[in-house]
């Protein structure tokens, strides 16, 4: 502290021309305003000062804060009994600024005790103060947070009856705990005075017990960024019964004279005139011309912007007009890009007027579209508007695009969202049991598209027919999201238990319509998360049959019946395609190099399995992969590659020179699968072969290929040669953009039941139940599909006592692959036994 | 009528012999400061005081000028081996022309006023260094106090400054005050000083527009300048420019003032700069 004071005594000190500075223990900012000229700026140190000053001149009052903490902030106290005058305010505004060099209060807090914060003119009078141009900047004015018996004590803002303030600003101010936040009061008559060219921005009118903003004169005037929040909420027990009925947030009750211009923007207004109050509401805005009041000088408003709002959580959102009188205006009032929802009733009491989110009790029409009233369903958003009011189109949802600022919405007003929907693209349809095609009822294309989700009569799904399948296209993009995006519903009716042949298909995702990436197996109904093919999003869904046709199903049976497709977690916006090796396979799953023809390794640049991958070069560099005789390699696509016309597999041997197989006699058996486990040999083609391999529609789906090299040692003359050159396996339909479909028509083609499951002849109890390698040396693994979320799983020696049990969990229909250890047992065989929820399998393997 | 004449003339003889300007040396002349004082008969005598201590009282109640080693050497300058005198209350009384430069006043004792200059006095004080190690804390000690009357006062280059050992606060061993305009000195002119570590450089009472405080250095006094009175000083002044370093507490102590008091120091500096280029949890 450079200069002291003494308590009692006053005086003050220049130290930078036209500035005055106060301290607490010499407390007289009056005196510093007293003392200044215009112009002036008076500093207030940090402290708490028990005065109220009349800020008779155009000066700069400025404070250290507007905290509550002395230490540091400016904290201006005052009671009604101090300052011998309960009609007046902490400040008293009595002088103008001008343009560009307002009269500024900045960096205070105010905490009146039954008076005004800041006054213009005397409470209940009509002193016809004229002021203008007043700036607030970070002016905190607080009451005590004491309901209001009757006498409206504590004021943030007051200007009295016949009283003008003109061009104020107010900034990062709050005006909470009063009785009202701010009090404008009008005297209906002749009188002209107002309050007008108002900016406020980035203000607080909150936990007033009455209202926060109470106006009988405004003009001109913008709210920006406020947040009006419990103001005469049931937390203050108002119990002042004149009040108590219209407890609100902002009551703009506008008395004689011609208003307009109000804009409240980007402000929050919750919890307000909630309780015991009649009429409570966040917002009211009402021009006074009903008689006999107001009738002699009625008011008027025209107008009226309330946007980027949320009102929300109060006893009523906006009311236009007072409850029973009819008013002519507010006129051309416009209310849009809010969010209005959740204003519901409260009071206890059946006598208020009507509730909801917008309720128009004038004449004039009010245009409130393009607003989120908390449901897209036009019924439910009618529910909350009263009187003539346009609400249509609404926002279609409620997402705010930056919860800082008021209500940011991020739906398009007035464009209808595309209808989501799918729609076969592909099919083909297998037979029934008994070999015929599949009853009409059931084959109906259309009843797929949409999911009933219900097994209830009548028909309404697509039979695919044992190993048939159908292709839907939604025309949005199936979002990948959290959990499971798609759920595929199957109708069954009844409640069939879950067995080896149950009904169920593989389910495949394509962004593209030609690269189908596998998500798993539907029995019965099934969900999907798209992550599983590492999808960002989907339009192509194939779900293809895989029922097991059971030897005692009746003639009809028809494999899986397809309801629909539901989408779980809503559609993408961003609609890049996730990256897939176009045509050629992706990577190498297997494999091991023969010999050369003198039983040599091959050498290193002949050898590198990676370059059978891809796309191939079709040109006579060392970019291949010899397989040496006897030799294999699997290779494995990014998607599944589905039968079609013709063929769809083309495998490229790289032969230096065009020698025909007649002279040059390599040649490769070319296996599928579509699990890596189970596979179907196609053929044996010779290097010189340029055609496709049609994989059949027993293959339907494979992403597998192997090709084992079969060449003969006999039929060539050099030591080193090494059998077949694998440069690379594409899939054909990748080089067309037409999706592998033989058809949109219902040609019930026949396709041949796929009994890819099935290992022995015993019917499957476990689904798929593979193990990978037999006989086995040190660990067993095995792979089957959950029926339940347990299962058991043990080895039995051949003398029938368990040598290992052990209980895995796991999804519902989850494929589990599990190592287990074996080499502590003896040489010999084995069974493996896997038990789930009643079902159950056993198969040999032996131990080395 | 020759006779006439001739006496006449030795008459003014006589007389310009018995009012002749003299210096008086102490200690080569006269024991003591007073010895010399007391031997004074003209009012432009000079007591010219060697370097070495001197105590005891001083009592000036006549015209004439104590000059010490260091004359014509401000305070704080580079000064000779002092003439110091060492617990020598003065007392100037009378409506006396006094001057004293270049000496050191040094006080250890309870005295209240070092120096005390009677209100019809015009005093001049000047390049002394005013020095105080109290043998006891919190004494109202006083380097100059003027009472009040019309008698002009100056004082000037002069250094105030005192032991810092015991704070600059109740328990001080420095000056209490550096300079005391008490009640209501009617000129004054305090220039070119130097206080430094005194519990308040310069208390002044009844502040009006014949004190002028000028081109001083303030540095680590507790306050550097208090105002007020037994009646609350009014009006509203300007200081003139001076050189204010952080104080220990306070630039300005408004201790006594009414609530019209308005002083205006935006001509001075805080630790050479202006005032308004530091922010506002300084000047409060």
């Amino acid at each position: 502290m450079y200069h002291r004071g003494r308590s009692g005594r006053n005086g003050l000190v220049t130290y930078v021309p036209n500035n005055q500075y106060v301290i607490p223990v010499n407390p007289s900012i009056q005196s510093a305003v007293n003392y200044a000229v215009a112009g002036h700026t008076i500093h207030v140190a940090p402290g708490t000062y028990s005065q109220n000053f009349n800020v008779t001149l155009k000066v700069n009052i400025i404070g250290s804060g507007s905290g509550s903490d002395p230490a540091s902030n400016t904290v201006l106290t005052q009671t009604a009994a101090g300052a011998g005058d309960s009609k007046i305010g902490v400040v008293q505004l009595n002088a103008s600024g001008s343009i560009g060099d307002p009269v500024l209060i900045k960096d205070i807090r105010i905490q009146p005790v039954g008076m005004a914060g800041i006054s213009v003119g005397k409470f209940t009078q009509s002193t016809g103060v004229n002021v203008s141009h007043v700036s607030l900047d970070n002016v905190h004015v607080y009451g005590t947070y004491q309901p209001s018996a009757c006498s409206e004590q504590e004021r943030g803002l007051y200007v009295d009856l016949t009283s003008l303030l003109s061009n104020l600003t107010i900034t990062n101010s709050a005006f909470n705990g009063l009785v009202y936040g701010w009090y404008l009061q009008k005297a209906v008559s002749a009188d002209a005075s107002t309050v007008t060219n108002v900016s406020v921005s980035n203000t607080e009118f909150k936990d007033n017990t009455s209202k926060g903003l109470y106006a009988e004169k405004l003009n001109n005037a913008t709210f920006d960024g406020c947040t009006v929040t419990n103001n005469g909420d049931a937390a203050w027990g108002n119990t002042c019964v004149f009040f108590k009925p219209f407890l609100a947030g902002f009551d703009i009750n506008l008395k004689s004279g011609s208003y307009q211009n109000i804009s409240i923007r980007n402000s929050v207004f919750t919890g307000n005139g909630t309780g015991e109050a009649k009429e409570g509401a966040a917002l009211v805005i009402k021009a006074r011309n009903d008689a006999p009041a107001y009738a002699s000088f009625p008011a008027s408003l025209a107008n009226v912007l309330v946007e980027n709002c949320i009102i929300s959580g109060n006893e009523r959102g906006i009311r236009l007009g007072e409850p029973d009188k009819s008013n002519a205006g507010p006129t051309n009032v416009v209310i849009r890009n809010n969010a209005i929802n959740a204003n519901l009733k409260t009071y206890s009491g059946t006598d208020g007027t009507a509730y909801g989110n917008i309720i128009n009790l004038t004449a004039a029409t009010t245009t409130a579209t393009c607003n989120w009233y908390g449901s897209n369903v036009a019924a439910n958003v009618a529910l909350g508007i009263f009187g003539p009011v346009v609400y249509v189109p609404f926002l279609e949802d409620g997402n705010d695009g930056n919860v800082s600022i008021g209500f940011q919405p991020t739906a398009v007003c007035g464009v209808t969202p595309p209808v989501c929907l799918f729609r076969v693209v592909c099919f083909q349809q297998g037979l029934t049991h008994g070999g015929a095609p599949v009853p009409n009822n059931r084959s109906i294309l259309s009843s797929a598209e949409v999911a009933q989700k219900s097994d209830t009569p009548p028909i309404n799904f697509y039979s695919l027919g044992f190993g048939g399948y159908i292709t839907l296209r939604s025309n949005c993009p199936v979002k990948n999201g959290q959990g499971n995006d798609i759920k595929v519903w199957e109708t069954t009716y009844g409640a069939n238990p879950i067995n080896a042949f149950s009904e169920r298909a593989r389910v495949y995702a394509s962004q593209d319509g030609i690269h189908f990436l596998l998500l798993g197996i539907a029995t019965y109904d099934g969900s999907f998360d798209l992550n599983t093919a590492g999808l960002a999003w989907a339009s192509y869904f194939r779900i293809q049959d895989i029922t097991t046709d059971k030897p005692t199903n009746p003639a009809l049976a028809d494999g899986y019946d397809v309801d629909g497709i539901e989408v779980l977690n809503g559609y993408a916006d961003n609609t890049t395609p996730t990256p897939i090796m176009q045509g050629g396979a992706s990577s190498v799953c297997g494999g091991m190099q023969g010999k050369t023809k003198n039983f040599s390794t091959i050498s290193p640049i002949r050898s590198q399995p990676s370059k059978a991958t891809g796309l191939p070069q079709n040109n006579n560099t060392f970019n291949f992969y010899s397989l040496g005789f006897g030799g294999d390699i699997c290779l494995k696509f990014d998607f599944a590659v589905f039968d079609g016309p013709g063929g769809e597999l083309k495998v490229i041997e790289t032969t230096f020179g065009n020698s025909t197989c007649n002279s040059y006699k390599e040649r490769a058996e070319i296996a599928v699968s579509f699990d890596n486990v189970s596979w179907n040999v196609l053929g044996v083609y010779c290097q010189d072969f340029a055609g496709s391999i049609d994989i059949t529609p027993a293959n339907s789906g494979i992403q597998y290929v192997r090709v084992r090299d079969v060449s003969l040692r006999s039929d060539f003359s050099s030591n080193a040669a090494d059998g077949y050159d694998v440069d690379a396996v594409v899939a054909m339909s990748s080089f067309s953009s037409t999706p592998p479909c033989p058809s949109v028509t219902n040609g019930r083609i026949a396709t041949s039941q796929p009994e890819l499951f099935d290992q022995n002849n015993v019917p499957d109890e476990i689904d798929g139940l593979q193990i990978i390698g037999n006989p086995v040396s040190d660990q067993l693994k095995i792979r089957f599909t959950q029926v339940a979320e347990q299962s058991n799983i043990s080895i039995y020696n051949y003398l029938g006592q368990q040598v290992l049990n052990e209980d895995h969990s796991g999804n519902l229909w989850e494929l589990k692959e599990l190592t287990l250890p074996v080499s502590q047992l003896a040489p010999g065989a084995y069974l493996l036994t896997v038990k789930s929820r009643g079902s159950k399998e056993t198969i040999p393997f032996v131990k080395l | 009528m020759k006779t006439t004449l001739f006496s006449l003339l030795i008459l003014l003889i006589l007389t310009r012999e018995t009012t002749a300007q003299t210096t008086l040396y102490v200690p080569g002349s006269y024991p003591s400061i007073q010895a010399a004082v007391n031997a004074s008969t003209h009012p432009l005598d000079v007591v010219e005081v060697a370097a070495g201590t001197y105590a005891g009282a001083i009592n000036i109640s006549k015209s004439l000028s104590i000059h010490g080693s260091n004359l014509g050497i401000a305070g704080n300058g580079i000064r000779l081996a002092e003439s110091v005198l060492s617990n020598a209350k003065i007392t100037i009384s009378g409506a006396n022309t006094v001057t004293i430069d270049g000496i050191k006043i040094f006080q250890s004792d309870n005295t209240n006023d070092a120096v005390l200059l009677g209100g019809s006095s015009i005093v001049t004080i000047q390049n002394c260094l005013v020095e105080r190690f109290g043998i006891s804390p919190g004494i109202i000690a006083r380097a100059i106090t003027t009472s009040s009357g019309s008698g002009a006062k100056t004082l000037q280059k002069n250094l105030f400054t005192g032991d810092l050992s015991g704070g600059l606060f109740g328990s001080h061993k420095t000056w209490n005050s550096g300079i005391y305009l008490n009640a209501a000195a009617s000129t004054v002119q305090i220039k070119n000083n130097v206080f430094k570590n005194c519990r308040t450089a310069i208390n002044i009472d009844d502040f009006n527009a014949g004190i002028d405080v000028t081109g001083n250095e303030f540095d680590n006094n507790g306050t550097h300048m208090a105002f007020g009175g037994v009646v609350p000083t009014s009006g509203q002044f300007v200081l003139p420019a001076n050189s204010f370093k952080s104080p220990g507490d306070a630039i300005i102590n408004l201790s006594n003032v009414n609530i019209n008091f308005r002083l205006d120091i935006t001509s001075s500096t805080l630790n050479g700069l202006s005032f308004a280029s530091y922010p506002l949890t300084n000047l409060f």
